[in-house]
C-alpha cells in the first residue's frame, strides 16, 4: 500500500478532517490538499510528537490537543514517523484516536 | 509551607513566618545546601494548601490513579501517586508534559487541555497559570465532571 493509499484511508476515518504525516526530521511526507498552514501545524505535530515519544519511550499510543475555538488536533507516533490529525468537532477525541489507532495497528500488521 | 531544596531538591517543610521578607533562606535539613531565593511570586501563585485539598478531592474517584501539580520553576509542588513512582520519575514526567504542551500551546493559543495516552493511562494536563500544571492520571479515557468542576475553579482563580 503505498503512502497516498494509506492516507486516503485516514482521511475517511470517522472524525478525521485532515491529516499530515512527517518523518523523523519534522519533513512533511503528505498532507491533505486542502489544509491551511500545513508549516504551522507540522511544527507542532513535530516538536509535540518528538517530545511526547521522549517522555512515553514506546509506550506512547496518541495525544490530543483541545482547542477553544478550532478544531482538535491529535498525534500518533507511527514507527519514526509522526501523523498529525485534525479532528472534526462534535465528535469525542478518544473515539476517532481509537479509530485511528485501529487502522495504523491492521496497517502494522499487513507489514510484518 | 513546603519548599524544595535547590540543590538536591528534597522538600523541606518550614514555617512561613520565617520568609516575610519574600526571600527563604534555609538549610537543607536532608544535604545541608545552603538555599536564599525569592519566594513571594512562588507563594502566590501556589497556596498549598489549596493544591493538596484538590488532592484529596478527587482520589476517592473511580478509576483515577494519580494526580500532581507541576511547576516549572520548582518542579513537582504536591503529589498523590502511586508510591512505586520516585519524586524523579514524576519530576521527569512533569517536565516532559509542561514542554509539550507549552509546544502545542506556541501553535494553538486556544489549547486548552492535552490528554496523553501511554501504555494505557490517560495523562490530562492543564495549564492553571503562567508556569503552573495539573496532572490527572486515569485509567480511562475522559474525567468525571467533578474533577473538572474543580479544575475549573481552580483555573478561574489564577492558581
Amino acid at each position: 500500500m503505498s503512502i497516498a493509499e494509506v492516507l486516503s484511508h485516514v482521511k475517511r476515518i470517522e472524525g478525521v478532517d485532515g491529516y499530515i504525516l512527517l518523518d523523523g526530521q519534522g519533513k512533511v511526507i503528505a498532507c491533505n490538499d486542502d489544509m491551511k498552514a500545513p508549516e504551522t501545524f507540522s511544527k507542532m505535530v513535530y516538536a509535540c510528537g518528538r517530545s511526547l515519544s521522549s517522555v512515553g519511550k514506546k509506550y506512547f499510543k496518541y495525544a490530543s490537543f483541545s482547542r477553544a475555538h478550532n478544531q482538535d488536533i491529535l498525534i500518533f507516533p507511527v514507527g519514526n514517523y509522526y501523523l498529525g490529525v485534525v479532528k472534526q468537532a462534535g465528535i469525542r477525541n478518544f473515539k476517532t484516536a481509537r479509530a485511528v489507532r485501529e487502522f495504523l495497528n491492521v496497517l502494522a500488521g499487513k507489514r510484518t | 509551607m513546603i519548599l524544595f531544596c535547590e540543590d538536591c531538591g528534597e522538600k523541606n517543610d518550614l514555617d512561613p513566618a520565617a520568609f516575610a521578607g519574600g526571600k527563604a533562606v534555609f538549610r537543607c535539613s536532608v544535604c545541608d545546601y545552603p538555599n536564599a531565593y525569592s519566594i513571594s511570586s512562588y507563594e502566590k501563585e501556589c497556596p498549598s494548601h489549596k493544591l493538596t485539598d484538590f488532592l484529596d478531592a478527587i482520589q476517592p474517584s473511580s478509576g483515577i490513579i494519580g494526580a500532581f501539580f507541576y511547576h516549572e520553576e520548582q518542579g513537582v509542588i504536591e503529589q498523590k501517586m502511586p508510591q512505586l513512582l520516585t519524586r524523579n520519575d514524576i519530576d521527569t514526567l512533569g517536565s516532559g508534559l509542561a514542554r509539550s504542551y507549552a509546544e502545542g500551546q506556541s501553535s494553538c493559543r486556544d489549547l486548552t487541555k492535552m490528554a496523553v495516552v501511554i501504555s494505557d493511562k490517560y495523562f490530562s494536563v492543564f495549564k492553571l497559570s503562567t508556569h503552573l500544571y495539573v496532572i490527572v492520571i486515569a485509567a480511562g479515557p475522559g474525567l468525571p465532571d467533578k474533577i473538572l468542576e474543580l479544575i475549573s475553579i481552580l483555573e478561574k482563580e489564577g492558581m
